[in-house]
């Protein structure tokens, strides 16, 4: 694909060139555009061949683009499509050619989201990270973007004090003094959330 | 960020064998048989099983034991290969199945209290059943640990459940060669200290392997 990509940037010298390419580009856009074309192509990927693999890691790339960016913060995408591809590459083993290959790209794209929302909230439960709430650099933002979309899904008084003491960085009793509520109830919610929190991006 | 080169990748291509559901089961079968021969040479065998008559109890455990085993032996491999919308819940129904043990030893002990009859706790058997951990805990750990480096070498999605289906997997197995040498044929005894075994199995495949299969 990447090779066809730099040959449409060429001049086509005449019309016979131009309707070659056109047929030769669409259909491999035909290739490309479907699941069972993008399993053959990670079929010869595992034989080892590399030029099919080329054309695979370009779509897996535009694919998981698009996946993320409905999932995460603009500026996070990138990142995580690499790391997808990387896994990608380091598990190519465990794809099986005769099953579909988007909902095993897919399972590995939400393996690498889920830990890296993993990776920025393992703080402890109950006690808060004071980096956390202190920091404000791009991934705490990012995070934050990530996590408030899930916030939505919990009942009001859970995703209250997870905000309050996970995020914006309170104490227990500063946000039970805040919300109304008592500090075994906000330790009880936060508790509750975050594992609803969890399962949620589980079933993502 | 720095911008990401895929040629890096494609240099590094080699080709691979891609990972096989049998490979996970052949490996769990024979690292239960390796066990259960071992238990066998160490500490010796039922009577009954080595004249080729074993009592029915032993062939009803051995094999709930077994199909527990390998139906969760297979969701496990499974687990190896991440799919998005695929279920694989057999092996809740094999669990079922291993829980009328239990199940039929609870509905003696109540029948029993209820009816006033003396109830016979020295069939539990509390000096042989301690033995029946420990053999049952090695060989699971054996069986957990080919299980575990399959794991790794897969890409499991979900770190928890994988950890509970291995813990439940290598515990009925590593019981399964236990029963070999197991002279006891009391409900109460089996529904008892195999449930256990299983049981504290899958805790620790949930407390541990999770933490070993991360990728």
């Amino acid at each position: 694909m990447a090779v066809l990509r730099a040959k449409s940037e060429l001049c086509v010298a005449s019309l016979s060139d131009l309707a070659l390419y056109y047929t030769v580009w669409s259909g491999l856009a035909f290739m490309v555009a479907n699941d069972a074309s993008l399993a053959r192509l990670m079929a010869m990927v595992q034989q080892g061949d590399k030029l099919a693999y080329v054309t695979l890691l370009g779509e897996c790339k535009t694919w998981l683009a698009r996946y993320f960016s409905k999932r995460i913060a603009p500026s996070a995408v990138d990142d995580l499509v690499q790391e997808t591809l990387i896994s990608l590459h380091r598990k190519r083993a465990t794809y099986e050619p005769s099953r579909p290959f988007l909902p095993w790209l897919a399972a590995i794209a939400r393996y690498r989201w889920v830990d890296q929302l993993r990776k920025t909230y393992r703080a402890d439960e109950t006690e808060l990270v004071a980096e956390l709430s202190v920091a404000s650099d791009e991934s705490g933002i990012i995070a934050r973007i990530s996590i408030d979309r899930l916030l939505e899904h919990l009942p009001e008084k859970q995703a209250y004090v997870i905000r309050m003491v996970k995020i914006d960085g309170l104490s227990i009793s500063e946000a039970a003094l805040r919300s109304g509520q008592s500090e075994p109830l906000v330790k009880v919610n936060i508790h509750r959330g975050l594992k609803k929190l969890a399962a949620l991006v589980e079933r993502e | 960020m720095v911008q990401f080169d895929i040629s890096a990748l494609v240099d590094d291509l080699t080709p691979v064998r891609v990972l096989k559901r049998r490979d996970t089961l052949l490996l769990a079968v024979g690292a239960t048989f390796v066990a259960s021969v071992i238990v066998a040479l160490t500490y010796g065998m039922r009577g009954d099983v080595l004249a080729g008559n074993p009592h029915p109890i032993v062939i009803i455990r051995a094999g709930l034991l077994l199909l527990l085993g390998l139906a969760t032996t297979l969701a496990v491999s499974a687990m190896a290969r991440p799919s998005v919308g695929k279920v694989q819940n057999g092996w809740v129904w094999a669990l079922a199945a291993a829980a009328v043990l239990p199940f039929a030893a609870l509905a003696k002990f109540i029948y029993l209290s209820a009816s006033g009859q003396p109830l016979d706790l020295f069939m539990l058997d509390f000096e042989f059943g301690p033995r029946c951990l420990m053999i049952s805990s090695v060989s699971a750990l054996w069986i957990a640990s080919f299980m575990t480096w399959w794991l790794r070498r897969g890409a499991p999605i979900a770190l928890n459940r994988a950890g509970w289906l291995v813990g439940i997997a290598a515990g009925s197995f590593g019981t399964f060669s236990f029963n070999v040498y197991c002279n006891s044929v009391s409900i109460f005894y089996i529904g008892f200290w195999y449930s256990v075994a299983v049981t504290l199995c899958a805790v620790a495949g949930r407390l541990i392997v999770p933490r070993l299969i991360r990728w």
